[in-house]
């Protein structure tokens, strides 16, 4: 190794050694002369005689200096001086190729950057390799009012199920094959850590949580096992080094502050290690509690969150050294089996689970990644980015190949030269060798260049896009793993550089360009053969992304046009959550009802009303309905609304009424139903007036005194059986949502919001006032991305195909210009002409494109899967794609086209 | 491989085994006493360009069986001396028990064919 470095250092600097080398050969001469002077010798016959027994010293020197070197590396040199002087001297050909990697390497790079921080990077916990979530069905138990059940479908599109405390406690107890297994469950209550309370994202931890990811203390200490005894914990709370930075700025005296989770005082005793964001991708948790302070922090009304009707922590487990993950999950599928025998054998009631064991078996996956968790920003975006990085290397390869197209053309240029040089005997390995470093350099210079574009495009992407919250904790910088990225992206493009245009270079027949006037025909037919493969490829790489991208667009803009059932335009709508503990639900209702009032007193308010869940924007949970004598239970989604909900949303009523201020405890029940509802339940019978159960078990006591059309429950769930409570008569939701009918497009003012409640109860945590129709755009997020960023690509891929095609015409039209000059001095019609050389380009359109077709269909169902309200084929738009993929090849033909017909035949015979 | 670095009359690899016993028992050497040592035991029987000592001192160096520095030579000037390296005198032993195994590997067939 040492050599090795003393090589490279003599390769580099030649002249220190070589000076070293004479000085040595000096002394030995002079030493032999002193001793040929000693023997009687006159001083000049010495240094002679000196001279003779030494030999030959400038071929010895010249051995040395061979057995020196690195061969290699000095040949490497030398053709890189080459090289350098060579792109120095054609500078707008080195521009031009350098841009257009540069561009395309970007761009991939900005997508990996995404690709990486959402789904590749690993967690920086201790071995992440090693952990595993553990899903597992809830065992059957006597639990009075069913479950609480965490139901998570992941990235991969499997569904991890939640486990209960007893069962989490089952799995540390009972399986060798584990290490140790945590538990932690995302919770989002008001934090007052200061003066103004907030919204905190809060995770309730198990004790061995920090031991076990192996994440220490940055400040103090983190949680210790003891921690968390059951039923209740130490009343303490570890932050996050993120949250400790911009919360407290740093602040070292946080160390036993008190702050309140949901108004329940907890101790800081410390502040994790930076770098640490819990076991999600994104931003992660603000603080971490003992998990048995769940209750305490964090109630759910009617439930023990440590008892086994509440199944909703997610578990990870260590897996022993040696252990795989089929092994573990083999084993603890056979402890499972016997867990449910036993509580099977200790409850009388017949349990419905045995159909979550069926349908989702005991499973562990892979826990070690970011996006092996259920965040939002890893569930949308592993499978888009995943697309977007397979179509942005599409780009890539089209890019290529007009550089190709570039090598060769100036390879053709070059060729007397290369001929030249191969028949005066080159090595065709040293020419091969200088088309290597030639591809190296560029695409190395490429890949410099596209550190800049991708800052830039990342940059720019949460501009274009609506990334919202869900950027946070994403850090958008090029960092090693990405600069690692385009190194190792630039040499493999450079390597396919070389591959396909030196090869071509270099092959050709070398004598018969060296004869006059052959220079004419300097591209011969092989080269020529290898760009019509490449533009037929490229053209049919750029129409696959062509239809992609139109498909996706048009997608798009079938989701933003679906009808919401309300009046999207001029509502506004902010969340407010009160702090749970100690507060009664009267008091609570009290509050929204002087909130609703004053928002209405706010200027540009022209109605306003409460919802627990916006409308439009997914799912919002729901139970069991059913009617007195009739055994069918139907699933529904319920609302909790304020009064004058549906007049405020603009959402029509069919018949009944809408909720009033009258609707509260004391009064009958009622509720506001869709035809969903109705026809699920009642067919076609009257359903004003009529009584239901709204809950599993419960007598039927809600009146219906309203129905709704059906309105889609986001863009694209499909209307489902709906009931509307109003939320004075069942106050159960801590955070409520106001929403504002406001006049003209104004958005309610964020100011006044805060002043109001600030007046009204300081301790209350709100949302900054938006447009609803922000929320719904954040909630097409995905297909927003997808939309915008193909249609980039598939623009990119377009111009650089009309480029190739371009720079192939106008190629095929220089080389046969006498051709074509002798031709229309003959008095050829300008017409054949013009079909002379659009029969090439239409004839490689028609080819690529047959074959982009062909492969697109092929690939289409990956795309369809994203795709809403039309089929990854939709004949329409792959022929309005083809016709404008036809359209660009067309006018890449026309200058060219131009410069033919417009040739001076007397020029062209001139030059004979 | 390598062109011409050693006296064509010389086996290959000889004239390394030479250098590395002469630093052996004479300890740091510049490389005309090397030459001079070689050529003195050899008795001349051994007719050597002694300039092709410095591809063979250089070819010992990057094998990392010797090393070189500057010093001053016994009548003041500055020399290049070489000295063993751990390795190289491992090498020794190694090389010798080669030269023995070839020597008496040709001895055999001499002896054979001058039987047969």
């Amino acid at each position: 190794m040492r050599a090795l470095l003393r090589r490279l250092l003599a390769t580099v600097r030649p002249n220190k050694a070589d000076r070293d080398l004479d000085a040595e050969v000096r002394f030995h001469l002079q030493s032999l002369a002193d001793e040929f002077e000693a023997k009687g010798l006159d001083s000049n016959t010495a240094r002679q005689a000196a001279r003779r027994a030494f030999g030959g010293a400038e071929q010895m020197k010249e051995v040395y200096r061979d057995r020196r070197g690195l061969p290699l590396v000095d040949g490497a040199l030398r053709d890189l001086r080459h090289t350098a002087r060579l792109l120095l001297r054609s500078p707008g050909f080195t521009l031009t190729v350098v841009a257009t990697i540069a561009l395309a390497i970007g761009a991939n790079a900005a997508v990996f950057l995404l690709l990486d921080q959402v789904v590749l990077r690993q967690l920086p916990v201790a071995q992440p390799s090693d952990l595993v979530i553990v899903s597992a069905p809830p065992l059957p138990g006597e639990t009075g009012r069913g479950l609480l059940m965490g139901k998570n479908s992941s990235s991969d599109g499997h569904m991890t199920l939640g486990v209960s405390y007893p069962l989490y406690q089952t799995l540390q107890k009972r399986i060798p094959l584990f290490q140790d297994v945590l538990a932690h469950h995302a919770i989002r209550p008001t934090l007052l850590a200061g003066t103004t309370p907030m919204l905190a994202d809060a995770e309730l931890v198990t004790g061995n949580y920090f031991d076990m990811l192996g994440i220490k203390a940055a400040l103090g200490r983190t949680l210790r096992p003891d921690d968390d005894r059951a039923p209740v914990g130490s009343a303490v709370a570890v932050l996050a080094h993120g949250f400790w930075q911009r919360q407290f700025g740093g602040d070292p005296s946080v160390l036993d502050r008190t702050i309140r989770v949901n108004n329940y005082p907890l101790t800081i005793v410390g502040v994790a290690a930076p770098g640490f964001s819990g076991t999600g991708g994104g931003r992660g948790p603000d603080l971490f509690v003992p998990l048995t302070m769940g209750n305490q922090v964090a109630p759910i009304r009617g439930f023990d969150r440590l008892s086994e009707a509440v199944a909703s922590l997610e578990a990870i487990a260590r897996l022993a050294p040696g252990v795989s993950r089929e092994q573990a999950e083999k084993y603890l599928r056979g402890v499972y089996e016997t867990l449910f025998d036993e509580a099977l054998g200790r409850i009388t009631k017949t349990f419905d689970v045995a159909r979550y064991k069926a349908s989702f078996p005991v499973s562990l996956f892979p826990g070690g990644y970011g996006s092996s968790a259920q965040s939002a920003v890893t569930r949308e975006l592993k499978r888009t980015l995943q697309l977007l990085m397979a179509m942005v290397a599409l780009v890539l390869l089209i890019a290529a190949g007009n550089v190709t197209n570039l090598l060769v053309a100036r390879g053709a240029a070059r060729a007397r030269d290369t001929a030249i040089r191969l028949a005066i005997g080159a090595d065709r390995w040293r020419l091969l060798r200088e088309r290597l470093v030639e591809s190296l350099a560029l695409a190395l210079l490429a890949g410099i260049a596209s550190l800049f574009v991708t800052v830039w495009v990342v940059r720019l992407l949460p501009l274009v896009l609506p990334f919202g919250d869900r950027a946070a904790g994403l850090t958008l910088t090029p960092d090693r793993r990405v600069v690692v990225f385009i190194l190792l992206v630039s040499v493999a493009t450079g390597l396919y550089l070389w591959l396909t245009s030196a090869w071509q270079v270099t092959r050709r027949a070398s004598l018969p360009l060296l004869y006059a006037g052959a220079t004419r025909q300097a591209g011969a037919a092989r080269p020529l053969r290898l760009r019509r493969g490449l533009v037929v490829i490229q053209v049919a790489l750029s129409l696959g992304l062509l239809c992609a991208s139109a498909l996706l667009a048009r997608s798009l803009y079938n989701l933003v046009t679906v009808d919401p059932g309300f009046k999207v335009e001029g509502l506004s709508a902010f969340s407010v959550q009160q702090s749970g503990a100690g507060d009664t639900a009267e008091r609570r209702t009290l509050l929204l009802r002087e909130l609703l009032d004053n928002v209405r007193g706010l200027p540009g308010v022209q109605a306003a009303s409460l919802t627990s869940t916006l409308p439009f924007t997914g799912s919002s949970g729901g139970s069991w309905a059913s009617i007195p004598g009739v055994a069918k239970k139907i699933s529904y989604e319920v609302y909790l609304v304020g009064p004058d909900y549906f007049g405020t949303i603009g959402m029509p009523l069919i018949a009944g009424r809408d909720f009033s201020g009258q609707d509260v405890p004391g009064a009958e029940k009622v509720a506001v139903v869709n035809e969903a509802l109705v026809s699920a339940l009642f067919g076609d019978n009257k359903a004003i007036g009529q009584i239901v159960s709204c809950e599993e078990d419960m007598p039927a006591d809600t009146r219906i005194v309203g129905i709704t059309k059906d309105a889609k429950a986001g863009p694209r769930a499909d209307a489902r059986p709906t009931i509307y409570l109003p939320s004075f008569q069942r106050p159960g939701s801590a955070t409520m949502n106001v929403v504002a009918r406001m006049t003209g497009g104004d958005t309610l003012s964020a100011g006044s919001v805060r002043s109001v409640l600030k007046r009204l109860d300081p301790s209350v945590v709100s949302s900054e006032p938006r447009a609803v129709g922000d929320y719904i755009a954040e909630g097409l997020l995905r297909d927003r991305m997808l939309a915008t960023l193909s249609a980039f690509f598939a623009v990119l891929a377009l111009v650089l195909t009309g480029i190739g095609l371009f720079g192939l015409t106008s190629f095929a039209v220089a080389r046969r210009a006498h051709e074509i000059g002798v031709r229309l001095a003959l008095g050829a019609a300008r017409r054949s002409i013009v079909w002379l050389v659009v029969r090439e380009v239409a004839m490689l359109t028609l080819i690529g494109g047959a074959i982009g077709l062909a492969v697109y269909v092929s690939a289409s169902r990956t795309v369809g899967s994203f795709l809403f309200g039309l089929s990854a084929t939709d004949p329409p738009t792959v022929a309005a794609a083809t016709i404008v993929l036809a359209a660009v090849a067309l006018s890449a033909g026309f200058i060219p086209v131009w410069r033919a017909t417009h040739l001076d035949p007397a020029l062209t015979l001139r030059t004979e | 491989m390598s062109k011409g670095e050693t006296n064509p009359g010389l086996l290959q690899g000889t004239l390394d085994l030479m250098v590395l016993r002469t630093l052996q028992t004479l300890g740091p050497q510049h490389g005309f006493g090397l030459a001079k040592r070689i050529l003195q035991i050899s008795d001349g029987l051994l007719d050597l360009n002694q300039g092709t000592l410095y591809p063979a001192l250089l070819r010992l160096e990057q094998r990392g069986w010797i090393r070189a520095r500057w010093g001053t030579s016994e009548n003041n000037r500055r020399a290049r001396f070489y000295e063993l390296t751990r390795a190289g005198r491992r090498q020794i032993d190694a090389e010798e028990r080669d030269w023995a195994r070839t020597v008496g590997l040709m001895r055999r067939f001499l002896r054979s064919s001058e039987e047969g």
